[in-house]
């Protein structure tokens, strides 16, 4: 088995600690760290992303693989700068004003890294214009809003309108999600796009980075 | 509609076609023991139809009968003062005013019984399901409209019991009920940091909320936006120690967890959501007729006995124990395709996923508030179980499926109504929760790591 297959697999079975010694092993044979972050780790993790998608796997598993993944990532850091890899682009991405629940806006930023996306994450109870600021901080060209009360998904709106005001609606799209969430909700806040769950979240930015 | 003659004492009940006797005598004050939760297993709640020896429990009405109570049991007392009883000047009314059902009762305080009792929908559900969406309703549309229709149905429940002449009525419900009661919009609830308008003891005249008769209204204080009033109640009909824990946990949508000794109490709340409820489950529905409730290797139970139509808590925690017990699903809840009871009733993959969150919420907030009091179950006595369906619950399977703690097995005590329990020891000048409130922390989840680590922990069965 290739040391990146093997890679992989110890992602998709969260074992961080092996994680990390096959990643060392594969540098010293001399793998590019551009290699081993999009066959090895990001691989490994689009796959725990897909059986998530399809109920094979749940939300602990999701999370010990992406631990495992982050540590990997940590290693291969140096190495990708000094390569001149570029992430695949930035998103900020936070839990909206009111709303303390963080759990399935986490899972969204690590399948977000899952697939080479560098996230800004504002935490939770955040305001308008700490998205408006962090937008224009960091250039992300996606922004992400959670909700997961009933009481806190109209504020979705006020932040995209925000965006509109600060000139900056143009230069990004915004993804929304959130168990009381749906699609004509979402069209309705005039956001560019809900998903359902955190594997199609990263399908659905990385087309966006596409095209 | 059937009639069932009771014997005893020549009194006629009535039960819906398909009813389960043991409900139907429930609620008429008529409630035999069944220690084992209804299941059938212990036959202490025996009695006579038409006759022959049957248990009240299992029995369903599907035509007029007439019925004999065991002689042990004291009919007097439980129909005292019953229909042509006068309400008299030492009696008051208890009110607990749920999110789904309303309950209100008549109390003598002669003798610290309940002389009559009726249950009803809160109306209110016609607007919006859960607490947090009639929230949403009150912030958008005001709260008029849902404070008028639940004192509609309260005065036409006074109007039912013919009792618009008793001095007080007492009321307990969770925070937003009581908002909503009193005429105070709980749209600030609706926001972290969830503050209430109102948390302590309020007291007024029954007229100026438009309350018939002329009583003074006395509700009691909640703690905080999501532990309210009901808990209290709660509470106040249970055991206190000076040194040792006890816990009270509410498997309800918002799914309370209490630990508490005299000396200090912790709470919060774990909002497991509505899937006990038979929300979001793709089968499921509340325990009414046609429902699955319990469940095993060979067979299953219906309430009324029919045809199963869906599946209800009792009924799905004992099918997904089966089903990690027969290995057709592993520790993580996966499980390759639906598990398929009858040919329209089943277990999916989905399901199992809502149901890991729900438990996990509600042992891990056992686990954080256990934590935060820095003691160990050794140091735990009771753990008191309220909610809908918790006397009817295997309480084996809800332990293998770490919906409670492992820990607390041998010491878990199923509750009914224990707001109203509550609320007849408070109607009779017994406070025994006061003292506890005292030294009361609301501890909040979101902000406890400890909660995060368990929450996915406990995720795994
Ligand atoms: C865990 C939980 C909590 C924890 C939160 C811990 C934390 N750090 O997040 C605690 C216990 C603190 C909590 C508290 C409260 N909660 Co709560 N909570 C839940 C629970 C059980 C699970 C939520 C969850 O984590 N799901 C798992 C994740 C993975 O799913 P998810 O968040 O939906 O995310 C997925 C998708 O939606 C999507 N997604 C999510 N975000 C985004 C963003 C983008 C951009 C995209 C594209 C996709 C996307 O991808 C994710 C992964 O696939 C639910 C009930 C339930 N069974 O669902 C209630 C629930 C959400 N809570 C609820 C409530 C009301 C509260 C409280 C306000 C009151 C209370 N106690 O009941 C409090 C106070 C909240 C607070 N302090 O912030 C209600 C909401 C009801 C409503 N109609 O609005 C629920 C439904 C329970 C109930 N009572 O009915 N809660």
């Amino acid at each position: 088995m290739s040391v990146l297959v093997e890679i992989s697999e110890f992602v998709q079975k969260g074992r961080a600690k092996n994680v990390k010694e096959c990643v060392a092993k594969a540098l010293e044979e001399g793998v590019s760290a551009k290699d081993i972050l999009n066959e090895a780790l990001i691989a490994g993790m689009m796959i725990i992303g897909e059986k998530f998608k399809n109920n094979e796997v749940y939300v602990p598993e999701v999370l010990i693989s992406a631990r495992a993944m982050n540590q990997g990532v940590n290693i291969i850091k140096p190495y990708l700068t000094k390569e001149g890899v570029e992430p695949v682009g930035k998103a900020v991405i936070c839990t909206v004003k009111g709303d303390l629940h963080d759990i399935g806006k986490n899972l969204v930023k690590m399948m977000l890294e899952g697939v080479g996306i560098e996230c800004v994450d504002l935490g939770v109870d955040v305001s308008s214009e700490q998205v408006v600021e962090a937008v224009k901080e960091s250039g992300a060209k996606i922004v992400g809003l959670s909700s997961l009360l009933t009481t806190t998904m109209d504020y979705q709106k006020e932040i995209i309108d925000a965006l509109s005001v600060a000139g900056l609606r143009d230069k990004v799209k915004v993804m929304v999600g959130g168990a009381p969430l749906n699609a004509e909700f979402a069209e309705s806040i005039g956001a560019d796009c809900y998903t359902k769950d955190a594997a199609e979240a990263a399908e659905a930015a990385l087309g966006f980075f596409k095209e | 509609m059937h009639k069932i003659s009771v014997k005893n004492d020549n009194r006629i009940l009535y039960a819906e076609d398909g009813e389960l006797l043991g409900e139907v005598l429930i609620k008429n004050n008529l409630k035999l023991d069944h220690p084992c939760g209804g299941r059938g297993t212990c036959g202490k709640c025996t009695l006579k139809v038409n006759g022959k020896e049957e248990l009240s429990c299992q029995y369903v009405v599907k035509s007029d009968i007439e019925i004999k109570l065991p002689d042990s049991f004291d009919i007097q007392t439980a129909f005292a003062g019953e229909e042509g009883g006068r309400v008299t000047e030492n009696m008051c009314l208890l009110f607990d005013a749920g999110t789904t059902t309303l309950v209100l009762a008549l109390f003598s305080l002669d003798d610290g019984k309940i002389v009559r009792s009726i249950t009803r929908n809160n109306p209110q559900r016609a607007f919006a399901a859960d607490v947090m969406s009639r929230i949403d309703y009150a912030a958008k549309n005001g709260a008029e409209k849902l404070t008028e229709v639940i004192i509609n149905e309260l005065n036409s429940m006074i109007e039912e019991l013919n009792c618009d002449n008793v001095p007080t009525l007492f009321v307990a419900g969770n925070t937003t009920m009581l908002h909503l009661l009193f005429g105070v919009n709980p749209s600030s609830m609706g926001q972290a940091p969830y503050t209430p308008v109102f948390i302590d003891k309020r007291e007024c005249r029954a007229e100026s909320l438009g309350i018939k008769g002329s009583c003074s209204v006395v509700a009691l204080r909640g703690i905080s936006a999501f532990v309210g009033a009901d808990i209290v109640a709660g509470l106040n009909c249970l055991e206190a120690d000076e040194e040792r824990y006890n816990i009270l946990v509410d498997l309800g949508t918002n799914a309370e967890v209490v630990l508490y000794s005299k000396n200090k109490l912790y709470c919060t709340a774990a909002a497991a959501g509505p899937c006990f409820e038979g929300v979001n489950i793709s089968c499921g529905m509340s325990a009414t007729k046609g429902a699955i409730y319990s469940c095993t290797e060979n067979t299953f139970l219906t309430i009324g006995g029919g045809e199963a139509k869906g599946i209800c808590a009792t009924g799905l925690i004992d099918v997904i124990a089966l089903m990690l017990e027969g290995e057709y699903m592993d520790e993580t809840g996966f499980l390759e395709e639906s598990f398929e009871i009858t040919d329209n009733v089943k277990v999916t993959g989905e399901d199992v996923r809502q149901f890991q969150l729900a438990k996990s919420a509600i042992c891990s907030a056992i686990y954080a508030l256990v934590k935060k009091a820095a003691t160990s179950f050794e140091c735990v006595d009771k753990v008191y179980v309220s909610g809908g369906f918790s006397s009817k619950m295997n309480v084996g399977n809800a332990l293998r499926l770490g919906l409670l703690p492992m820990e607390a097995k041998g010491k878990i005590y199923p509750l009914d109504n224990s707001c109203l329990k509550g609320l007849c020891e408070y109607a009779q000048g017994r406070n025994s929760v006061e003292p506890l409130l005292v030294n009361a922390e609301y501890v909040d989840l979101a902000k406890d790591s400890y909660f995060g680590e368990q929450f996915i922990e406990n995720m795994m069965f």
